[in-house]
């Protein structure tokens, strides 16, 4: 008996997230291969440089927003459907969330392919920073609005399990996976309000050509409000897999659900007072409110730190129980031949280094060295890139075959894959931060000038475009070898009762030695609107009494 | 682990963990090579070579740079203010403008302006080409004197050649020529 | 296929998901890949403990680092 036996409804709902999701990021995925080949100069015959930005646009959205959000969809579908031991409340609902969810999908992407239609008026090559001056076709945002509104109905789809739930078990503890999925949610929902705002107030309004002069300064702010958020939203449900699942891959089991409640509790509270981070080089934001929102960023190192020791001590724990010794002998021992492993572990180490250049990113001064290069992208490709992104495609070949009752097939394959995304990645985001350093801009078709020569601080140019170049093209092989193992595995792997052990220990510490208070899910969720209030009420003042309502007129001092 | 593994299972066993052994090196190894190297660069680049830099510091151009509002032929009869000097983008073009004035006391004697061409940044150079040049007949009010040229996208004029037919103290005409280095060019950016 | 057992497909544990009742074994015994099970007590993370300490020292190098790039080189970051 796996999942699919036990919970046949969920399992249906899970695999269509995973399908749209793996769609997703197969055409996101092209779309990035065509880019890394287009603004090196290497190969440019595929799409002119008009429509560069077009594809950019694809493979932001497509990657950054809708492979994650349907394949978190699909995750955490599974993780409370499994760890609460009930069905979805009502399949009408559930199905109606994935459906509004798709069809904000299609109105969205429908808008953004229209730019390579020539002469089409549909047109949406806004980036994924989606925010004035530059204009998408009104369906690119009514879409969106869509995909986030039926994100919601999802997470109250999960909390509406998780109160039924409690009715029958009043004194338990919120079981982890449920714990770690609920508090992602609100987190959501608190970061979504923002952009909420932004599409639905602003951009939709402006599109229409119902509004013709926004301030930029004030979708800026709500975008992001939302858009450092957001990259939690793709994290923790990383974090969800290296968490629950990691250890037991790794032959262990979870140091602490303590720690691992902590992390959750404290990246509710954090992850969204810290937008104006982006907005270092803004002005109209006084420079006390970008301090503020550094200093809350520096503490958010807090939460991924613990991460970095809960789970490295959890994979410890399974090479010692397989047999490890030493100080760093033991990592030897981890099973470096399962790739769903191998997978999470190689993403959790890239996300160390994404440390590194984040770190860089947060400081006020020195991102200013930086700010709108091509660093940036070096960096988010580690993080959301290869963290997030290669720790879905790894737990899938242990996730899918539990939908789908059938054995994964082409293990050597699904081996090689994360091994392969692990090079290309450092290859193209190593030579990314390099030309970042030297002001290679992010987002341009042709970064090259006449006049004018970028100076590496050593190296050349051509050299790292050809190692982007490269390691671009490594990642869509790896890329390729991924969507093979699981559309062969999905339609014709053997079928099996138990295609995988999907048994999940207990953790070493469990939740007996947890404090009761962080379940408490109204306080928490209190507390972070509170620290949003704090970080955002007075900025926001400071604009309006600045004339943000008043697009147009002359700046003046406030 | 147990004897009663069949000689297949421990050869795709070995295959297997050989497979293991590649995949580590190139997946792994590769990378923190790539690493180590960029590290040792930097580290070298940036701390031990500083001293070299600073030996060998660029050569400061010492020509005065010309913008609007300066003044050319300044030693001569009838030196030519720069009105006008920019660059206008909009989705279509890259258009280079040039505004010249001369003094009012023109009118009494007779002027000739002309551009011979101009330089680029990118190297180019342009010809003057047809109606670059403007002849002021006595009694008349100085023209407008403006030209304009379409540039490809991007490239920005580095130096001018403007050449006059000037009166001199002698009472003799003489053509002088003038390289007018160009100094910073505004662009404008025109919303159409 | 060159690779038969991937270990995290060999162990079948029999009555997976029952979390409310504790198994007969554990899933450690239950689990051929593992040599013998380590309790709390027992476990001293001294690998986690290095790897942190690593870790830390990469991120103090390239501080001290940073140093010399943004304020020891006498040079001006920005540009206009």
């Amino acid at each position: 008996m796996t999942f699919l036996h036990q919970y046949p409804k969920a399992a249906k709902v899970a695999k269509a997230n995973f399908i749209v999701a793996f769609i997703a990021l197969a055409i996101g995925g092209l779309f990035g291969f065509i880019q890394a080949l287009h603004r090196t100069d290497v190969f440019r015959g595929f799409f002119n440089s008009g429509e560069y930005y077009t594809l950019l646009t694809g493979h932001g959205v497509l990657l950054a927003l809708i492979f994650t959000t349907f394949f978190i969809a699909g995750l955490f579908v599974w993780g409370v459907t499994r760890s609460l031991d009930r069905e979805p409340e009502n399949m009408t609902f559930t199905w109606s969330w994935f459906w509004l969810m798709t069809i904000g999908l299609i109105m969205t992407a429908v808008t953004i392919l229209g730019g390579l239609v020539p002469d089409s008026s549909i047109r949406a090559a806004v980036l994924y920073t989606f925010y004035p001056p530059l204009q998408a076709h009104p369906a690119f945002y009514i879409g969106l609005a869509l995909v986030i509104v039926a994100s919601w109905m999802a997470g109250a789809d999960w909390f509406w399990s998780y109160n039924k739930w409690r009715k029958n078990h009043p004194d338990e503890r919120i079981p982890i996976l449920t714990f770690m999925a609920l508090f992602t949610m609100m987190m959501w929902y608190v970061c979504t309000i923002g952009v909420a705002v932004e599409v639905v107030g602003l951009l939709i309004p402006w599109s229409l050509g119902w509004v013709t002069e926004i301030e930029p300064l004030l979708p800026r702010t709500l975008f992001w409000y939302f858009g450092h958020a957001v990259v939690y939203f793709w994290l923790l449900p990383a974090y969800y897999v290296w968490y629950a699942i990691l250890p037991k891959l790794s032959g262990g089991r979870l140091f602490s659900d303590a720690m691992t409640r902590i992390v959750f509790v404290i990246f509710l509270l954090l992850s969204t007072p810290v937008g104006y981070h982006h907005q270092y080089a803004d002005p109209g934001i006084s420079v006390g409110f970008k301090f503020y929102a550094m200093a809350t960023t520096m503490l958010l190192l807090l939460p991924s730190l613990m991460t970095l020791f809960t789970v490295v001590a959890s994979m410890e724990h399974g090479a010692r129980q397989r047999g490890g010794k030493g100080y760093l002998k033991w990592i030897g021992k981890l099973p470096w031949d399962s790739p769903a492993f191998v997978g999470c572990a190689l993403a959790g180490i890239m996300f160390a280094a994404g440390g590194f250049s984040g770190m860089i990113n947060a400081s006020m001064n020195i991102n200013l060295l930086i700010h709108n290069t091509i660093w940036v992208p070096g960096h988010f490709h580690l993080t959301v890139g290869t963290a997030v992104a290669l720790t879905f495609m790894a737990i899938s070949y242990w996730l899918i075959p539990q939908l789908t009752g059938r054995k994964l097939k082409f293990k050597t394959l699904a081996l090689i894959q994360p091994y392969a995304w692990f090079l290309g990645m450092t290859l193209m985001s190593n030579a990314m931060h390099r030309a970042g350093l030297a002001g290679v801009p992010r987002r341009t078709a042709e970064p090259q000038y006449s006049g004018f020569e970028f100076e590496p601080i050593f190296g050349t140019m051509a050299e790292m475009d050809w190692q982007i170049a490269i390691g671009g093209t490594i990642l869509t092989i790896s890329l390729i070898l991924f969507l093979w193992v699981i559309t062969a595995s999905w339609m014709g792997g053997e079928k099996s009762d138990r295609p995988v052990d999907d048994y999940i220990p207990e953790p070493l510490s469990g939740a007996e030695h947890t404090p009761k208070i962080l379940d408490n899910m109204k306080l928490w969720f209190a507390l972070a609107i509170i620290l949003v209030l704090l970080a955002y009420s007075f900025p926001l003042w400071e604009m309006i009494s600045d004339g943000i309502f008043e697009p147009g007129a002359l700046p003046r001092p406030s | 682990m147990t004897e009663n593994h069949s000689n297949s299972d421990s050869d795709s066993r070995n295959s297997s963990k050989r497979l293991v052994k590649i995949l580590v090196i190139v997946g792994i190894g590769i990378p923190v090579l790539v690493e180590l190297m960029t590290l040792f660069n930097l580290i070298n680049v940036q701390i031990f070579d500083d001293e070299e830099v600073q030996e060998q510091p660029e050569p400061v151009a010492e020509v005065r740079q010309v913008t609007e509002g300066d003044t050319l032929f300044r030693d001569y009869r009838f030196p030519v203010t720069i009105e006008l000097l920019r660059i206008n983008v909009s989705a279509q073009e890259w258009r280079f403008e040039l505004g010249l004035s001369v003094p009012d006391s023109v009118d009494r004697e007779p002027l000739e302006i002309e551009l011979d061409s101009m330089q680029l940044n990118s190297g180019k150079i342009l010809a003057a080409g047809r109606n670059r040049s403007w002849n002021i007949q006595e009694g008349h009010t100085p023209p407008r004197i403006q030209a304009e040229w379409e540039l490809p996208n991007g490239d920005i004029p580095g130096t001018l050649y403007i050449s006059s037919f000037q009166q001199m103290q002698n009472d003799t005409a003489s053509r002088v020529q003038q390289e007018v280095p160009l100094g910073n060019i505004p662009v404008r950016y025109n919303r159409e | 296929m060159l690779i038969i057992n991937m270990p995290d497909e060999t162990s079948h544990s029999t009555d997976a998901n029952s979390n409310s009742t504790e198994p007969a074994k554990s899933w450690e015994q239950r689990n051929p890949e593992i040599e013998r099970e380590i309790t709390i007590d027992e476990y001293q993370p001294t690998g986690t403990l290095t790897l942190t300490l690593l870790y830390f020292a990469i991120v103090v190098l390239m501080w001290i680092f940073m140093y010399f790039v943004e304020f020891a080189g006498n040079a001006p970051s920005i540009i206009d």
